[in-house]
């Protein structure tokens, strides 16, 4: 076994597909393209499935919006409510979609007759239209995000800039804050919101660690001997029949790396950066005030000689509560130019690091991987991997319809992973039980 | 032809193999763009033209899983390229060659590594060139192929910068998106087919 399994694959696009992102709130998966749109998935249970965990999604092609981007979507992501998603394009703009007259919360609502929540298949199939462009990026818009409260939105583009807006009613979006950066996709710099002034510089990241092998779960690669494979060069060398020289190196690119993927831990103490070497670096923040910087834990290969396109970092996968300890970070989720899905597990260890730049020492964590999947789009490049992670509204009063079917759907989706291809398909997948 | 006010970059690079093309006729209406395109290509994105999506495989051969290729298939593939400044071929001004080349055939992680060498330090057509190499590659290597592209180390004063550039695929894409920019791709890969052969005039 493999640690990973194949749900669904999803074909479409007619050029790369750039990024997926679950909707936090409704069954729904989207994913963007060079081909200028957005293609939106829906899933459901089937209704025989009982066990919650193992159960298998069905999923079903809901619309393509065409949208008005002259250019590749490169970004896409859903508002934390679930009702708004963004897109990110390089024709410069931003454009924000919601879907029309869409009916009233199905927060309420009671489940389907025979007592199993079947979820909405016909949510978000009413029309989506581009409700307003955000116009300011010089160059290419990269990646879109909003904050965890759904208060803010950030743009990023080639012109070294992000823009922060404000989300006001009525679809409205005020620039609030332009940060700038000097240098051009080599380094890590983190932004803080200042209360007492603006947003501004925090802090550069600067890596210093080298890159160590990670610890493969037994189970998930059979050809490990001692349980420190190599990561790339565990590949069996085939006989082609051809003398070519099979085994020249790739120079890597002279430093700094570019970096194309951060992905925060979800206790936000933790930060992952994937670059263009393939590795993946892991950041702590040391203590939990607001001055607290930050500093590098660990460096593992991961994807080299490729590049790390994308990360994604869910909460525990597993749901026996002896699992559910404080040094357990989480699951995180690489992928990238080698084709390869790795899912690993991130634990705190007693060992800690302080360096002189740090008010209090951080953990030192290690990440095992537990899941594996080579050539997962087949000899395409990963471009972009999703955990889906269902969110429970906070307006929903503990026990109430809303509440428990979120609960459930959490409980069921947790383990499910979406990826976004050069060949243009988006692909399901579940990290298995071990 | 219009004169052009920008003087070429290298006004009389050195030729290595025999040509029928004389150097005279170097009025190449191609030079007065030149800064036009360093900036398409730098910070292009002001114009904007629908219709060029090429994708990656567009033209790409068929995949035949037993199907391998060499360095000299690839040095043929792109040998024949016509330099953007000049009315010769890349294998005439020895930017490339097949000693510059290596391919790895093995299954599942097939390769191809180019080095190709500016004809001068500061030759401000090295990301055209690199750029045209990869679309040559993109639509005649089968896709199982990933292609990475440097300059020769040394031949380049912006060599690390070019390099970025080359081997960035946002950037790669974001470039062919650019219709003026791809046009000018296509001019220097109108003679690619040649596979050694002579340009004609």
């Amino acid at each position: 076994m493999s640690g990973i399994e194949l749900v669904a694959e999803l074909k479409g696009h007619t050029e790369p597909a750039w990024c997926v992102a679950w909707n936090p709130t409704r069954p729904l998966l989207a994913s963007c393209s060079t081909d200028k749109s957005i293609r939106l998935y829906t899933y459901h249970f089937p209704s025989s499935s009982t066990d919650d965990t193992t159960a298998t999604p069905v999923f079903t092609f809901l619309t393509e919006i065409p949208t008005a981007h002259k250019r590749t979507i490169r970004s896409i992501a859903w508002s934390p409510s679930g009702r708004t998603l963004v897109t990110g394009s390089f024709d410069s703009t931003v454009g924000i979609w919601e879907q029309l007259d869409e009916r009233d919360d199905a927060e309420g609502l009671e489940p389907a007759s025979g007592g199993v929540a079947v979820e909405d298949e016909e949510d978000g199939k009413g029309e989506w239209e581009c409700v307003t462009t955000l116009e300011g990026h010089e160059s290419e818009c990269k990646s879109v995000g909003y904050s965890s409260d759904g208060a803010l939105l950030a743009s990023c583009s080639r012109d070294k800039s992000v823009w922060v807006w404000e989300v006001q009613p009525d679809s409205d979006f005020e620039c609030i804050s332009i940060l700038a950066s000097a240098s051009y996709d080599a380094s890590i710099l983190l932004f803080a919101d200042n209360p007492d002034a603006d947003w501004g510089p925090f802090q550069k990241l600067q890596p210093s660690l080298p890159a160590v092998n990670p610890i493969v779960n037994s189970g998930v690669i059979n050809t490990s001997d001692n349980g420190d494979v190599a990561i790339s060069e565990q590949e069996e060398a085939q006989e082609t029949g051809v003398t070519t020289n099979d085994s020249f190196t790739v120079p890597a690119l002279k430093d700094p790396e570019t970096i194309w993927s951060l992905a925060f831990s979800p206790c936000g103490m933790f930060l992952a950066s994937g670059g263009d070497n393939g590795g993946i670096r892991i950041w702590a923040r040391g203590g939990h005030s607001t001055e607290a910087r930050w500093t590098e834990v660990a460096h593992y290969r991961a994807h080299d000689p490729r590049a790390c396109f994308s990360l994604s970092w869910t909460g525990p996968l597993s749901s026996s509560e002896s699992e559910r300890d404080e040094d357990n970070l989480g699951c995180l989720a690489s992928t990238g130019g080698d084709g390869r899905i790795a899912v690993w597990q991130v634990k705190k260890t007693s060992e800690t690091i302080l360096s002189s730049h740090l008010s209090s020492p951080v953990p030192k964590i290690t990440a095992t991987i537990i899941g594996l999947q080579e050539h997962a789009h087949e000899i395409h490049d990963i471009n972009s991997i999703a955990w889906c992670r269902r969110a429970i509204p906070e307006d929903a009063a503990e026990g109430s319809n809303a509440y428990l079917r979120a609960v459930k759907a959490q409980r069921k989706t947790r383990r499910l992973l979406a990826t976004a291809g050069d060949d243009g398909s988006v692909k399901v997948w579940r990290a298995t039980e071990d | 032809m219009a004169s052009s006010a920008r003087p070429l970059d290298n006004s009389n690079p050195t030729i290595v193999a025999p040509t029928a093309q004389s150097s005279s006729t170097h009025s190449f209406s191609k030079a007065s763009q030149k800064t036009k395109l360093q900036r398409l290509w730098q910070e292009e994105g002001t114009e904007e033209l629908d219709g060029f999506a090429v994708g990656p495989h567009a033209l790409a051969v068929e995949e035949d899983e037993a199907e391998y290729i060499d360095e000299q298939e690839v040095f043929d593939l792109i040998r024949s390229i016509t330099d953007p400044e000049h009315p010769l071929t890349l294998e005439q001004l020895a930017v490339v060659s097949a000693a510059q080349i290596k391919v790895s055939n093995k299954k599942g992680y097939e390769r191809v590594l180019i080095d190709f060498t500016p004809t001068i330090p500061h030759c401000s057509m090295a990301t055209l060139i690199g750029l045209t190499l990869r679309v040559r590659l993109l639509r005649a290597l089968p896709p199982r192929y990933k292609v990475d592209i440097r300059i020769t180390e040394g031949a380049h004063q912006s060599e690390n910068a070019v390099n970025k550039q080359l081997n960035d695929k946002e950037r790669v894409h974001a470039a062919l998106e650019n219709s003026h920019l791809l046009g000018v791709v296509e001019g220097c890969l109108a003679t690619a087919h040649k596979r050694g052969g002579t340009i004609g005039v």
